[in-house]
């Protein structure tokens, strides 16, 4: 019933467009069917194509902060000018950077389209294959979940979700917890490797990572940019236990390069950095968090 | 139309944002994406529930342009969605809209309609090439999809070729990033009187960036694949003011480089030689693509894969001639690794090129025969030189402007100065400031003729508030007497021509970080027909 009500409500509109343009029989002009009609035919959406991914099998480190990338290749098997759309299907708890795309696909070479995949710091390892689907081409790309490392040597910190209270451009919160110390800005395929705010002049800025799991922590080691100028100076590190949260340890009057806090062993399942003051720059940039335990 | 009419009610920009606003950068294949329907055999028109049930899909605004004496593009979008992979349609079957071209705002003397197929391969793009019009004549336009009505639109057809038109009015305008600035120069500018609208480039701008104006950019990332800049272009046209301004006037459009990705050049992208030239032209194929679609523009600029035929040309009446170039698509790669340079043999090597051969002899050709009081080149880059070194003996020029392709530049001028070509003014988009300068035969010899004028006219809002002035460029002026003014906030330049005269007004906004600006008229030029030179009001 809703549908036909829906179509009764369509005619009559259709019927009042219809009666303005009889209106105009009696005018000046006649009306004219149209010469250039608009659209052109254009290739189905389906138009085969070669699905190819690189690498072939993928693995992934468990941590919404540690993306493994699959670049998704579409060569078109016409010679026509093709833009296919592609759809990707991941089994739980895998997301996508995408999970469709549209592109033009040329006929001599595949068209890359990089695709990251993630999972949850607690997510088992094991097999979890993507399929890649467009029209009746099809791909399976097989992805590991691997290990994530444990023993007392562990920074629990490693590709862990973070999230901070405003982002840089060209920077991401992800970036402190890649393992990589330097401060590189987003560029070509390349994520960004540090994370400064987005609210310049403005403190304090927070930046939080959320552990797979709760875990021992007795030593947070925050590193900043290597040049005093641009470096943080005064830091609180504060730990999520089951009461809540907790300061841990204050630095103060830091330089650069980067400093160890240690403090009696807590459990807890997040670290917070609230950024409080840097050597004069207008954003606090943090290069790296890790946590470690006893 | 009547009021009886079943039009649900439109829903706000912030509506049509906020869905998506709140979602993770990484989605699971359950969300909504998954619920797209892919491949498929292609547009059995539609008769279907997807009909029935439409969402008011007219959420991009309405648009005409590229006008001729007889005739106008028509163009809309169906995208209920309109930051979804196509617009939230489903993606497979094509859906009939409807279209009507009427004399009066009522639509009660409509003098042409039709129906056009909305097809998911042009993510519902419509372009309807409507002829048979009359020559100088406004005209109210609009569509049907389903239950719902569009907003109308209001546009105007070009002066017959062979009537003298004794007046026509313009304006010209560029660089909307959405992240830094508000678009209230095109509140204002939908206030004015204009035959047409030219639009230079940087229409959206493809990275990654939030800024602190809530008007960050989607998809939070540099633009890639055909959906992105679909996206991206939605995005952009949601705005109320750019929909209004639109919806007002006729728009002539070309593109620069943001449109694809910063200071490309042919097949040369930004990330050169990271991203090789195989990888990047399929990403100049899927932004050239999105930029058709969105793009009130004829089938005759339909991309084919990476390459699109912009440059075009619009007469109006015997009064100007509109030649609208493409300085992206064909040129040499940026001299001497692009920047702020000294010049050098390579920046002046004669067989460098800005437009290409092709386009370049098309612009002489359109010159000698143009036959129009004021020739005009709507283009993107700096055409006057521009020395930004401040050391009287020592030149550095920007190399992505055509001070780095002096060898074609040369020859433009050169054809002009030879040809004795009428009345040339160049109208130039790209740098986020207002210009008024004077092209020079030689512009090493400040003593040489003037040959023509260029109008280089400032951003929308890329770049932000913005200031009167700028104490580097005022420390310049002195070796640039051939550009006496200059300003570096936002608006847009309004033109006035008649067969005796060109006015050019430069329209500024005292802030656009915020809603609201007053406009005001911040220098006033006129040229002289047969004068070639500016004349300050």
């Amino acid at each position: 019933m809703p549908h036909v009500q829906q179509s009764g409500r369509r005619t009559r509109t259709v019927l009042a467009f219809s009666a303005s343009a009889t209106v105009i029989a009696f005018g000046i002009l006649a009306v004219v069917a149209p010469r250039g009609d608009s659209a052109p035919a254009g290739p189905a959406p389906s138009a085969p194509v070669e699905l190819t991914a690189g690498p072939e099998r993928l693995d992934v480190a468990p941590g919404l902060c540690a993306p493994s990338t699959a670049q998704i290749g579409v060569r078109s098997l016409e010679g026509e000018k093709a833009y296919p759309t592609v759809r990707i299907d991941a089994p739980t708890p895998v997301r996508l950077s995408r999970t469709t795309f549209t592109t033009y696909a040329p006929a001599e070479y595949p068209a890359l389209t990089p695709v990251d995949l993630v999972v949850p710091g607690d997510t088992p390892a094991g097999e979890y294959d993507l399929s890649v689907q467009s029209g009746d081409a099809r791909l399976t790309i097989p992805v590991t979940v691997t290990e994530r490392g444990s023993g007392p040597d562990a920074n629990v910190a490693r590709g862990q979700e973070t999230v901070a209270s405003t982002v840089g451009n060209l920077t991401a919160a992800c970036g402190v917890v890649d393992g990589n110390h330097t401060y590189t800005l987003e560029g070509f395929n390349r994520p960004p490797t540090a994370w400064a705010d987005g609210s310049p002049g403005v403190f304090p800025d927070e930046l939080e990572t959320r552990f797979a799991r709760p875990a021992q922590v007795s030593r947070v080691v925050v590193h900043t940019h290597a040049e005093s100028r641009f470096a943080l100076r005064d830091w609180d590190v504060a730990l999520h236990t089951e009461a809540g949260w907790t300061t841990v340890a204050s630095v103060r009057g830091h330089t650069a390069g980067g400093a160890t806090s240690t403090f009696p062993t807590v459990r807890a399942d997040a670290v917070r950095i609230t950024a409080l003051a840097t050597n004069g720059y207008a954003h606090a940039i943090v290069t790296e968090v890790e946590a470690y335990g006893p | 139309m009547t009021p009886d009419d079943t039009v649900e009610p439109r829903p706000t920009q912030s509506q049509l944002l906020a869905a998506r606003w709140g979602r993770r950068r990484f989605l699971t294949v359950s969300g909504a994406a998954a619920a797209l329907a892919l491949g498929g055999s292609l547009a059995a028109a539609d008769t279907s529930p997807q009909r029935a049930r439409l969402p008011y899909p007219f959420t991009l605004g309405v648009a005409s342009g590229d006008p001729l004496a007889d005739g106008v593009v028509l163009w809309t979008r169906l995208a209920p969605d309109p930051l979804a992979m196509f617009g939230g349609m489903d993606g497979r079957l094509s859906v009939p809209v409807e279209w009507e071209v009427a004399e009066d705002e009522a639509f009660r003397r409509v003098v042409r309609r039709g129906t056009a197929l909305a097809r998911p391969e042009f993510a519902y793009a419509v372009h309807v090439d409507v002829r048979g019009l009359r020559p100088s004549a406004h005209y109210f336009y609009r569509f049907r999809a389903g239950d719902h009505l569009s907003q109308p639109g209001r546009t105007k057809t070009a002066p017959a070729r062979d009537v003298p038109a004794s007046s026509m009015r313009f304006a010209f305008v560029s660089c909307q990033h959405r992240v830094v600035g508000y678009y209230t120069a095109y509140q204002h500018l939908t206030g004015e009187d204009l035959d047409v609208v030219l639009h230079l480039g940087d229409y959206i701008y493809e990275g990654a960036d939030q800024g602190s104006l809530g008007r960050g950019h989607f998809p939070e990332r540099t633009l890639l694949t055909l959906d992105d800049y679909r996206a991206r272009y939605a995005q952009y046209k949601t705005d109320p003011d750019l929909q209004a301004a639109h919806a007002a006037f006729p728009w002539i459009v070309t593109m620069d480089d943001h449109e694809v990705l910063s200071n490309w050049a042919s097949d040369y992208s930004y990330y050169y030689p990271q991203e090789a030239q195989d990888a990047f032209v399929v990403r100049r194929a899927n932004a050239f693509r999105a930029y058709w679609e969105h793009m009130p523009l004829r089938l005759a600029q339909l991309p084919a894969g990476p390459d699109m035929p912009l440059h075009r040309r619009f007469d109006y009446g015997g009064l100007a001639r509109f030649n609208v170039l493409d300085t992206r698509q064909y040129r040499s790669d940026q001299a001497n690794g692009d920047g702020i340079k000294p010049p050098s043999d390579e920046s002046r090597d004669p067989n460098r090129t800005m437009l290409g051969d092709t386009q370049e002899q098309w612009l002489l050709d359109g010159l000698a025969g143009s036959g129009a009081t004021w020739n005009v080149l709507a283009q993107q880059v700096f055409f006057s030189q521009l020395d930004l070194n401040v050391a009287d003996d020592k030149e550095s020029y920007e190399m992505d402007a055509w001070d780095g392709y002096e060898a074609s530049r040369d020859r433009i001028v050169d054809f002009v100065q030879d040809r004795g070509i009428g009345n040339p003014v160049v109208l130039t988009g790209d740098v986020h400031a207002n210009n008024a300068c004077e092209i020079k035969a030689d512009f090493d010899d400040p003593d040489s003729a003037t040959i023509g004028t260029e109008f280089v006219g400032t951003s929308i809002s890329s770049s932000g508030d913005g200031r009167d002035t700028d104490p580097g460029r005022d420390a310049l002026a002195s070796q640039l007497p051939h550009i006496p003014y200059y300003n570096v906030q936002r608006g847009y330049v309004r033109c006035e021509l008649t067969p005796q005269l060109w006015r050019t007004d430069f329209k500024v906004l005292s802030y656009v970080s915020r809603p609201g600006s007053p406009l005001r008229t911040d220098a006033t030029f006129y040229v002289e027909s047969g004068r070639p030179g500016l004349r300050p009001a």
